[in-house]
């Protein structure tokens, strides 16, 4: 069976800066995938390079069988879907008219009803928040918002860009619960965190990124036997 | 009490027109963050369209205010394919744009002047008499012209607000990365804002040139005062330079009424300063909303 | 290569293009060209100060024409009012220029950059409407109604440099030179400005606002000094203007003006040093040749002004320092 996204040698960057050097990547169908490592390698870059958000300087890419789309609105529309880093909410919105700007590019009006109550049944803070503007969130709230936008657009593939970033303890542990419930449906993940710890459970497959490309690559029970080179990279 | 409802009717017909010629500004900013200098072009360029297709080809008035209309988003659109759409990415966007359109501006305004002379004239578009309440003499042209921005602002304000294709609007506006995650278009978005901002400028051009004159430089002044009405507002909020705009409008005709017509607008500017001095963003501004 | 600074190299430059300059009525004699030239170098002196604001300031004003007709209507007020000589009036009109500036940036400055232009846009509007529909005369002479402020006509016709006189046929050069000092003044200005301290204060703010001013850099504080140097020597090329055509007036405010001007600075490269002289030289060329093609001058100011801002951003500054970095690839290009 083919993956669901497959990356080719791909390399981009900013402007005359290169941050990604020749990645190779497969995301099979249903599966969690987890990009790991230090801060400034270019974990985002990747992702907002393979969302559309950032042109790709040279590589492949295929989605679901197909050649990708160029640009962002495209590739969301063929349901690759990214939770950027910091949520971007629509500050002016209110809670409910943020996650329906998740189902913008949808027709299927029954099927996006249910969706908007299963986020609600994920995150029930939403629900008693669901007229107040997203600006008047507290930080977790966001990064639900942000998620549950991403789930409304029922995507093949959701990419997580740092769900844990600047969130108390106790926040990350209800954002990373959810995520296992998502993990358990159709749609695949990837999500990219700094520490390995915190996706270990939740993910089947990890990549590290050092300096634009990937250092090491496994499964759980690689991630489990390589401790001390993660130790190296992540100085843990 | 005459005094007072003949400022109120001059003002409201000054501030309804002054709406329509900013609402469209303060759009393409906020979604954008683009100073179109050619605003005011696009002004001219309705009135003259109308004036062509009512006088040269002898259409119906509907006809010929809705073919100015057209001609007006019809330029904005062009000059979105030709110019901006290619400078959005950059950097500076922000005052290269002013640049570029400061050109589209002098471009147009020549080409006008080549095509129809220097001599201002009569706009045909227009509704004659007037009817009285008590001693306060009201034109019909005056109702018309409130009625008309009343209908176009409105019918603006719900396309914003209740439709699908406004949802886009706003969502690129608010934020763009984002708005692009999500399936919009914006591409696509910004073509259609700068296509409403040249409808609506040139139907207020219309309105303008009914009660003054067409002559090629007639966009400067309602330009500058849009610009004006923008900056009170706070750079990018639609609603704010609409309600704005009454407010000028009305506060104009009461200086215009009591000291003479010429300082109406230096009043107007002096009091600008002063608002901005303690709001900085403008009244309906947010400092976060505007890009640096 | 380093033993001189920027700022030396760019004053031994700047002393060589005044020399050719200073040489140039030597071989062009035709009054026409001569005048030519004194115009050119009246709008390369204001391009040049407007592009210290705009391209390394960073401050958008399009208000630099008001400091212009300042300047200008000074020198025609004081020699029409008073018969005051402009030799004494320049630096009056510069004076007053920069005060005004220096109001104007208090009330304008702290602004976001759209702010800024607009406002300072909408204020010289209204000082030019103010100045062309007042109609209450100040002086009444031989029936002819002049108001305070020159009304829509100006001021015309008041005393001149006094090289008619002096140099009879050949008064032309007597003002050329005069322009020429007031040109090679407000080039050392702007060279100083941009190379000295005031220009690294200005980079940094520009790099990072927000460093700056972590740094305690008084952005507004900057930006008003910038716009009230350059207020300064744009005022006193408005004086020289004036001086030399004897002429003032609300024409000076046209749109078309500000354009024209801001086209010599594109087309020479915003935030280069040279980039607005070469501007100004080949915008001049143009209208020159527009008006042999059928008055169609605006027209083309505005297709070059599009041209170059979509093409050729840098304008030829940039070009050619693109250009040097080609065939020098160990330089790094300085813009």
């Amino acid at each position: 069976m083919t993956s669901l996204l497959s990356v080719k040698g791909l390399s981009s960057g900013y402007r005359q800066q290169k941050v990604l050097h020749d990645i190779n990547l497969e995301i099979a169908h249903g599966s969690v995938t987890a990009i790991i490592g230090p801060n400034g390698h270019g974990k985002s870059t990747l992702l907002k390079t393979i969302s559309g958000l950032l042109p790709s300087w040279a590589g492949e890419t295929t989605f679901d069988g197909q050649a990708m789309p160029n640009g962002a609105p495209d590739r969301a529309r063929s349901g690759l879907i990214l939770v950027p880093q910091g949520d971007q909410l629509f500050m002016a919105m209110t809670v409910e008219e943020n996650l329906m700007m998740g189902a913008f590019a949808r027709k299927d009006t029954s099927a996006i009803k249910s969706d908007l109550d299963e986020v609600y049944s994920l995150f029930p803070r939403l629900l008693e928040r669901r007229t107040q503007r997203a600006e008047s969130l507290s930080g977790g709230e966001r990064r639900m918002v942000g998620i549950g936008r991403g789930m409304m657009a029922d995507g093949k593939l959701m990419m997580i860009d740092e769900p844990s970033l600047g969130l108390a303890p106790l926040i990350i542990e209800q954002i990373y619960a959810a995520l296992g419930v998502l993990a358990t449906g159709n749609c695949s993940i990837v999500v990219v965190e700094e520490n390995p710890s915190r996706v270990a459970n939740v993910a089947s497959s990890f990549h590290l990124m050092d300096g634009g490309t990937f250092a090491w690559t496994g499964n759980a029970a690689d991630l489990t036997n390589s401790g001390e080179i993660l130790n190296t990279y992540l100085g843990g | 009490m005459d005094a007072i409802l003949q400022i109120v009717i001059t003002g409201l017909t000054l501030g309804s027109m002054y709406a329509l010629g900013s609402v469209g500004l303060a759009l393409t900013y906020g979604t954008m963050g683009m100073f179109n200098m050619a605003h005011g072009v696009f002004m001219t360029i309705g009135a003259y369209a109308s004036y062509t297709a009512a006088t040269v080809w002898g259409l119906p008035l509907p006809v010929a205010i809705a073919f100015g209309i057209l001609a007006g988003g019809i330029v904005g659109a062009l000059m979105h394919l030709l110019v901006v759409r290619f400078m959005l990415s950059r950097d500076d966007f922000q005052t290269t744009i002013m640049v570029a359109t400061a050109g589209v501006a002098i471009l147009f305004q020549d080409l006008i002047l080549k095509q129809f002379g220097a001599y201002p004239f009569k706009q045909p578009v227009q509704i004659e008499g007037m009817f009285r309440i008590g001693n306060t003499v009201i034109a019909y042209q005056s109702i018309a012209i409130m009625a008309m921005a009343a209908v176009l602002i409105g019918a603006m304000a719900w396309l914003l607000t209740k439709t699908r294709f406004g949802l886009a609007i706003r969502a690129t506006a608010m934020n763009q990365n984002a708005a692009k995650l999500m399936g919009v278009k914006t591409e696509l978005t910004y073509l259609q804002v700068i296509l409403i901002a040249g409808t609506l400028a040139a139907a207020a051009g219309i309105l303008i040139s009914s009660l003054a004159s067409l002559s090629p430089g007639m966009g400067t002044n309602p330009l500058i005062r849009a610009f004006v009405i923008c900056v009170v507002a706070g750079l990018g909020s639609v609603t704010g330079a609409g309600l704005t705009a009454i407010a000028l409008g009305v506060m104009e005709a009461g200086i215009g009424y009591y000291f003479g017509a010429r300082y109406g607008f230096p009043v107007m500017l002096g009091l600008v300063i002063l608002v901005l001095i303690f709001r900085p963003a403008g009244l309906f501004g947010k400092q976060g909303v505007i890009r640096a | 290569m380093s033993r001189f600074s920027d700022l030396q190299k760019n004053l031994f430059i700047l002393a060589g293009v005044l020399a050719v300059i200073a040489a140039l009525p030597l071989f062009i004699t035709q009054r026409y060209f001569l005048g030519e030239i004194v115009l050119f170098m009246i709008w390369a002196s204001v391009a040049v100060q407007w592009n210290v604001l705009l391209g390394h300031a960073g401050v958008f004003s399009l208000g630099q024409m008001l400091f212009f007709a300042i300047g200008a209507y000074t020198v025609g007020m004081m020699g029409v009012f008073f018969d005051i000589s402009p030799w004494l009036s320049m630096p009056v009109g510069a004076v007053v220029a920069a005060v005004a500036s220096f109001a104007i940036g208090l009330a304008c400055l702290r602004l976001d950059t759209a702010y800024v232009a607009l406002l300072t846009f909408a204020i010289v509007f209204m000082v030019s409407s103010l100045i062309s529909t007042d109609a209450e005369c100040f002086i009444t002479e031989g029936g002819l109604c002049t108001p305070l402020f020159g009304g829509g006509n100006g001021f015309s016709g008041f005393g001149d440099l006094g090289f008619r006189k002096l140099l009879k046929g050949k008064w032309i050069l007597g003002n050329y030179f005069v322009v020429l000092g007031v040109l090679a003044l407000s080039l050392m200005a702007s060279i100083v400005v941009i190379h000295g301290r005031l220009g690294l204060a200005f980079r940094s703010l520009g790099d990072s606002r927000v460093y700056a001013a972590a740094r305690g850099m008084n952005r507004t504080r900057f930006h008003i000094i910038a716009f009230v140097i350059t207020a300064f020597f744009t005022g006193l090329t408005g004086a020289v203007y004036a001086a030399h055509f004897r002429f003032a007036g609300p024409s000076l405010f046209e749109f078309s003006n500000l354009v024209f001007i801001l086209g010599m600075i594109v087309v020479g490269g915003l935030k280069s040093t040279w980039g607005p002289i070469f501007g100004a030289a080949l915008m001049m060329v143009l209208v020159e040749l527009a008006k042999s093609w059928g008055d169609i001058q605006n027209s083309l100011i505005g297709i070059v002004l599009i041209v170059f801002v979509l093409l050729l951003p840098k304008g030829v500054a940039g070009a050619s320092t693109k250009l040097f970095g080609f065939l020098k690839p160990k330089r790094k290009p300085s813009a």
